[in-house]
């Protein structure tokens, strides 16, 4: 865990540096919504606030009479598989320099670079791992109900978090330019089974916690009260901090991967 | 000495029961009763089938002599592809349900086999069938007052269900619109229209005997009150007696469970599948007695002494959601959510119809607002007023409450037909229901909060007071609402009987600093005139645009004005009937910032809310700011989802 946390140090400035190139991607959404809300959604917080029936009156009637929202819309689903690509690049990116133990932008994004479709290809392959593993769960779930649901619900959850698990180790394999990355990978699960705990039960535990405070930051966000420069700045510090677990999960990874291929 | 006290509490439990057990919950007769039908019928379960006698006495109520009766067969609607129904239905697709395939089973009809008269003589040969209607062609002209009896033998093949009446070719059976029904007389002529896709009901009061004959271990439901069972080998005959309602349905099924409650004397039962939740099953008794409450309160009270609810099984989600008197259909999902309130409100929506359709009558098939849109007004104020739910959906801090659901609707809906139009003569199916739903509920929600709820009030109960019972029409409605406000029964009639339409403006809205005016000011003295620069002066001028876009718009309506110092006004905005706007200019000591037409939103029918509101300056509200935190946690949601 220490290892860890030193290597995710190490690798802080990737945290930001996804953060602002994932803003920049997904910017021509936030501006056309922005501005179709600007224009058409000129709401009073202080008469309707947010979620009440007359907000969702507004809402919906500025989105039927204005055309901007789908739009909007229209221009984040556009900006999603280009988001996707630049996130699975950036990951491979970050577990090679993860791996180099040391960052350097430039290095990492060349990295990113030329792990993109190895990345991508691994992806694929893995894609069957879910489809099976939470399929299973999921059938099961939906053929129960009550307390044996709960659980089945528990199951999905799990069988999804070791996939991504699976799918991270073995990633570790593809930029390293390895073959069999997904068998390897299964191969440093097992033997990490306990770090797999760890990490997901700390991923899941603040995951969850970010959330929360996403679900508060809206609520405060949407108060007449509350100014433009707290959305900025509580958009920031959130995305940040979603980031940074993510770099948690990924170091943990290659720190994993490290301590049974060395 | 106890079989003696056994046989005394026998006695007395006997009498009460037959002293008390009636119908009626209030005694009658309540209407003119214009029948009195006796049917006995025998339901073959393998088949779906309904084989019945039926005797109907009919009385002449009308000052005109009659030559004929024109009676319905609902049922054949369902004979053929090519009947009126299926053709308005799209070959069989209606409210979310549809025909499964071109199968036998999947169609249905009724048959008249034989015709007599009182004196059991054959007059098949003056009844004529013509599809889904037929004529009764008198022997003798039919006096005023006088009465005629008629004795029909017929068979009701029951079609799979997708729309209101069959079977699910199991158990379940739902008899609706089963038998020959007569029109009804009405200002001056018949009314007797085929079936629509969209309308079906007008029919006259009368009592009905009915006898259904079918499988001992089929629970049954009907139209009225159970007076007894009889049982004879593996057959129960029900016996069913209902006075002052003007039509009879029943349900069987041997998979029913049932569960009843009491509420000031009226028997609610309702018949469910299992398993079914106690949690759901008090939700239903909950919302029905939410309303007879409210009705009991604000409208008139429930006359009859029962109401079954039943619940169509999951294949038969086409029987599901309807109304007849003292008997209504709940959605096939009656599973009780925080969330989502659709079980509770459709229970109190089909209850509202024995007001609107059972205790009025008025003629659905031409003026259906009536019935569906006076009920979907009412059933929204049942949820929130007695039922305790505002909202129909609920998630985190988003909440739609009915009002605003049929706003949207309405406001959504294209204006091309007058709310009242006859069920089959709108432009489309959408226009049918946003016209006969949403729109009169909205029109109802609108003159709420525009006159007040107690109007409405008054509205509703002198309505009842005058016309339970007497199949009232649309100008009966507005004559009352005459009576309590002119101005509320025009804004009424505007917004029922034309296609007038509303959509407030804010067209501009500005506020600069005064100016001291300058320039040249000429001098008596002809001397050259004297110069002075034009300033800036303490103060600001305001001018404000309103535009009513149509011509439907109540007597006045609130502007709320905020100013710079976060300081409010509200102004009332009496807009002119023959210019569309309205122009405001003013002066004041503080900078306008925002101009907001109807900020309590009462003008519900509003074609478009969002242009009510305009801002002056840019530092008025960042209001679009919630939008960044809704991507943000969609954003995060994803990252943390794949942790990429
Ligand atoms: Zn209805």
């Amino acid at each position: 865990m220490k290892n860890t946390l030193s290597l995710m140090w190490k690798m802080k400035w990737v945290a930001v540096a996804t953060l602002f190139i994932e803003m920049l991607i997904l910017l021509p959404a936030y501006f056309v919504l922005f501005r179709f809300g600007e224009k058409s959604l000129a709401v009073n917080l202080a008469v309707t606030p947010v979620g009440s029936s007359e907000h969702i009156t507004l809402l919906i009637d500025a989105i039927s009479n204005n055309p901007a929202f789908v739009y909007g819309i229209l221009v984040l689903v556009l900006a999603l598989p280009l988001l996707f690509l630049s996130k699975m690049a950036l990951a491979a990116g970050t577990m090679a320099s993860a791996q180099q133990q040391e960052l350097k932008l430039s290095l990492w994004l060349s990295n990113a670079g030329r792990n993109l479709f190895p990345a991508l290809g691994l992806f694929l392959r893995w894609l069957i791992i879910p489809i099976v593993l939470c399929g299973l769960a999921a059938v099961a779930m939906s053929f129960t109900d009550g307390t044996v649901k709960k659980v089945f619900i528990a199951v999905l959850v799990i069988a999804w978090l070791f996939s991504l698990s699976w799918f991270s180790f073995a990633l570790n394999f593809t930029v390293a330019r390895e073959k069999k990355a997904l068998i390897r990978g299964f191969g440093v699960l097992r033997k990490n089974i306990n770090r797999f705990a760890v990490t997901a039960a700390i991923f899941v535990a603040i995951g969850g916690f970010i959330k929360l405070m996403d679900f508060s930051y809206f609520s405060a966000n949407s108060a007449s009260e509350t100014g433009l420069g707290f959305a900025i700045a509580g958009a920031l510090m959130l995305g940040l901090a979603t980031r940074l677990l993510i770099l948690f999960w990924q170091t943990s990874h290659v720190e994993g991967w490290r301590k049974v291929t060395s | 000495m106890q079989a003696l006290q056994r046989i005394v509490l026998l006695i007395g439990v006997l009498c009460t029961s037959s002293a008390m057990a009636s119908a009626l919950r209030m005694p009658g007769p309540h209407t003119d009763r214009v029948h009195h039908t006796h049917i006995k019928a025998t339901l073959d379960a393998e088949k779906h089938r309904v084989d019945a006698t039926m005797t109907l006495r009919w009385r002449n109520t009308t000052d005109v002599t009659l030559n004929e009766i024109p009676f319905h067969l609902y049922l054949n609607a369902f004979s053929r592809t090519d009947t009126i129904f299926m053709k308005e239905s799209n070959g069989g697709r209606l409210r979310g349900d549809s025909r499964e395939g071109d199968d036998q089973d999947k169609f249905g009809y009724v048959q008249v086999t034989s015709v007599n008269n009182a004196n059991g003589d054959d007059v098949s040969q003056r009844w004529m069938t013509d599809g889904d209607v037929a004529t009764y062609t008198l022997a003798q002209p039919l006096m005023p007052n006088e009465e005629v009896t008629l004795n029909i033998a017929f068979t009701s093949q029951l079609p799979k269900v997708f729309a209101r009446s069959g079977h699910n070719g199991d158990t379940f059976n739902f008899v609706a619109q089963w038998f020959p029904k007569p029109g009804v007389f009405y200002k001056g002529k018949w009314v007797n229209h085929n079936y629509h896709a969209n309308t079906e009901f007008f029919s006259d009061f009368g009592n009905y005997d009915v006898e259904i004959t079918l499988p001992s271990d089929y629970l049954v439901g009907a139209t009225g009150y159970l007076v007894k069972k009889e049982s004879q080998e593996s057959l129960t005959t029900h016996y069913f007696q209902a006075e002052d309602v003007h039509d009879f349905v029943w349900t069987a099924d041997s998979k029913f469970s049932e569960a009843t409650a009491e509420w000031n004397g009226i028997t609610i039962r309702l018949l469910h599948q299992t398993p079914l939740s106690e949690k759901s099953i008090q939700n239903q008794f909950d919302a029905a007695k939410a309303s007879f409450k409210w009705f009991d309160e604000k409208v008139g009270a429930y006359p009859y002494s029962t109401m079954t609810l039943v619940q169509p099984p999951e294949n038969a989600g086409g029987a599901g959601g309807m109304e007849y008197p003292t008997l209504v259909t709940t959605i096939t999902d009656l599973d009780y959510s925080e969330y989502m309130h659709a079980a509770a409100m459709v229970t109190i929506h089909e209850i509202g119809h024995n007001y609107w359709q059972g205790i009025f009558a008025s003629n659905e098939f031409e003026e259906s607002w009536m019935d569906e849109g006076i009920n979907s007004y009412t059933e929204g104020r049942i949820m929130s007023e007695t039922f305790g739910q505002e909202n129909i959906l609920q998630f985190a801090q988003f909440s739609v409450d009915m009002p605003t659901m049929h706003h949207v609707r309405t406001a959504q809906t294209p204006t091309l037909d007058p709310v009242k139009t006859h069920g089959w003569k709108y432009v489309s199916r959408a226009g049918y229901s946003t016209n006969s739903y949403s729109k009169p509920a909205t029109i109802l929600n609108t003159v709420e909060r525009v006159w007040g709820k107690d109007k409405v009030d008054q509205l509703l109960k002198a309505y009842y007071k005058r016309w339970a019972f007497k199949h009232p029409a649309t100008q009966d409605f507005i004559a009352i609402a005459k009576e309590i406000d002119p101005s509320m029964a025009r804004y009424l009639n505007d917004a029922i009987t034309t296609i007038k339409n509303i959509d407030f403006e804010v067209k501009s809205a500005v506020s600069g600093k005064k100016q001291v005016a300058g320039g040249y000011t000429f001098n008596d003295d002809g001397s050259d005139p004297s110069f002075s620069k034009p300033e800036k002066g303490e103060g600001f001028v305001h001018q404000v645009t309103l535009v009513r876009n149509g011509e439907l718009h109540p007597p006045q309506v609130d502007v709320l004005l905020t100013f710079e110092d976060g300081s409010t006004e509200t102004r009332q905005w009496q807009a002119d009937d023959t210019i569309p706007w309205t122009k405001w200019h003013w002066e004041s000591d503080k900078k306008l910032v925002e101009v907001m037409i109807d900020p309590e939103f009462k003008v519900l029918l509003d074609k478009d809310f969002s242009n009510n509101t305009k801002r002056v300056a840019k530092q008025g509200n960042q209001s679009w700011r919630w939008a960044i935190s809704l991507l943000q946690n969609i954003q995060h949601a994803f990252s943390i989802a794949l942790p990429l």
